[in-house]
């Protein structure tokens, strides 16, 4: 019975020392960052649960669609597979070779003991979203993921892609480039033409425009 | 608004994006990275020479469809043309500068986001998200290129040339057609257009022109700089030389637009363009 009651001191006083290391840590977070941050997910009293959504169905039906599972081949071939991620299968196998190690993005385990979402479900929700333009809970048919994951990680892929590429592949050309620009240029009747320029609004592809008229190659 | 530089087979090679949609072309080009870079003088790299119409210059240039100002670095499209030098030059021009529309077009279909403004949420993010959209798309591009029309086209073109040029070499003096007409040059590059082999009848053509008081990266260089390449004398003598170069070799330069009935004989050069499009 003492022991009991020990039992339930000892708990008590964890519990409430706990409570207040973390008040104590969360106060010195936010007097370091010099505002007060709004707690966002996690689990807590008075928070909904996680939906028992079921992670793997979501990345066994890319795979399956996309990649083939169990020895079959994919349900879609190539140009499928360019029509729905937007990208050549390489440059797609580049893209999720680069990124599925990364710590933000493979697969985790949570406190309950459950696997999580797949890389590969993140990239193709991501990828949808700038492909379609699909709204975030969109993906949570086909993907298995709910919005503000959806939310989360096309943030991520767009600051993972900025991170890693941005030098190499948005960038002025260098000599060797540029003299085969002009080179080209050169034989289409234009010699020092080092590119076409233009400036475009972004919001006119609204806008339903007239008859198709502007550029239609060369029958006029 | 969005900026972009792309070559034809629609690589981005400048992209600037973040401007309000209520600028003008102006204010945009006041404000873009770019052209702080050509008022700067460090862009574009002044070595390389090109003969037009007899004169060889350094500054290169951009096509631009009108609507922009009549700067030394954008090649526009007369806006009335009545000659036919100027209607080939026109013709030859939009052939090229299409490609620059054609950009927004892939870019649009192909990546749905931009259709959603309200899908950014704020002002960063819209701009990593045009960053990150046109980073993959260049990766795309880089893969795909090979096996575009362009390239092919250009394949059987330097291939044609080769086999006639071996067959009776000295055929064409054309000024342009094959790469010869892009000269790597070695000479002094203090921010001058006109090179030293210019014929100096004419007052303008000074090759040293203030090349020893004014070192890179001070301000008198960079005000030279921007003068030259926002000129509008210049910009217009441009257009006038690019017009007499295309009109030398305006056979096989417009025979790939041309629809004509077939003739033939009408002369080696269609004949070859036919072949070459085949």
């Amino acid at each position: 019975m003492d022991d009991d009651v020990a039992d339930d001191d000892l708990q008590v006083a964890v519990v409430l020392g706990a409570r207040s290391n973390l008040s104590t840590r969360r106060t010195l977070l936010s007097v370091r960052e010099g505002r007060v941050r709004k707690r966002v997910g996690g689990s807590r009293p008075g928070h909904r649960p996680n939906r028992p959504r079921d992670f793997d169905l979501g990345a066994h039906a890319i795979l399956r669609d996309l990649f083939g599972v169990d020895g079959e081949p994919p349900v879609h071939g190539e140009d499928p597979f360019e029509e729905r991620f937007r990208l050549p299968r390489p440059v797609f196998n580049r893209l999720f070779r680069s990124i599925c190690n990364e710590p933000a993005w493979r697969q985790t385990i949570n406190a309950t003991g459950r696997p999580q979402a797949h890389a590969i479900q993140k990239v193709a929700a991501a990828l949808r979203v700038f492909g379609y333009g699909e709204p975030f809970d969109r993906a949570d048919e086909y993907c298995r993921l709910s919005r503000c994951t959806t939310d989360l990680y096309t943030r991520r892929l767009t600051h993972f892609i900025i991170d890693k590429w941005s030098l190499t592949y948005l960038r002025r050309p260098n000599a060797e480039e540029l003299e085969h620009i002009l080179t080209r240029n050169a034989a289409r009747g234009l010699p020092g033409c080092m590119g076409l320029y233009r400036l475009y609004p972004l919001d006119v592809g609204q806008v339903p425009k007239g008859p198709r008229r502007a550029v239609q190659g060369p029958q006029r | 608004m969005i900026e972009t530089v792309c070559d034809e087979d629609l690589y981005i090679w400048h992209l600037f994006v973040g401007c309000p949609g209520a600028y003008s072309d102006k204010n945009v080009l006041a404000a873009s990275p770019l052209m702080l870079d050509v008022n700067d003088g460090t862009w574009p790299p002044m070595i390389y020479k090109y003969t037009l119409n007899g004169r060889s210059r350094r500054l290169l240039f951009y096509a631009a469809d009108q609507g922009y100002p009549r700067y030394a670095i954008f090649a526009k499209p007369y806006s009335k043309p009545d000659t036919p030098r100027r209607k080939v030059y026109n013709r030859l021009q939009e052939a090229l500068r299409k490609n620059a529309e054609r950009l927004y077009a892939v870019w649009w279909s192909r990546w749905f986001i931009t259709k959603y403004p309200e899908r950014y949420m704020t002002l960063p993010r819209l701009i990593k998200t045009a960053k990150a959209v046109a980073i993959l798309h260049n990766m795309a591009v880089e893969y795909l290129r090979h096996g575009f029309i362009a390239s092919k086209r250009m394949a059987a073109a330097a291939a044609v040339r080769g086999a006639r040029s071996g067959r009776q070499d000295g055929d064409d003096q054309g000024a342009s057609g094959d790469g010869t007409a892009i000269v790597k040059d070695d000479g002094p590059t203090c921010g001058s257009v006109w090179g030293a082999p210019v014929p100096d009848s004419d007052g303008r053509g000074n090759d040293h022109r203030g090349c020893e008081d004014a070192p890179m990266g001070t301000a008198r260089y960079m005000q030279m700089a921007e003068k030259e390449a926002k000129d509008t004398q210049e910009h217009f003598s441009l257009l006038h030389d690019l017009a007499e170069h295309v009109r030398a070799d305006r056979g096989s330069l417009l025979a790939p637009y041309l629809r004509l009935p077939d003739v033939g004989g009408l002369s080696e050069g269609l004949s070859r363009a036919e072949d070459v499009l085949r």
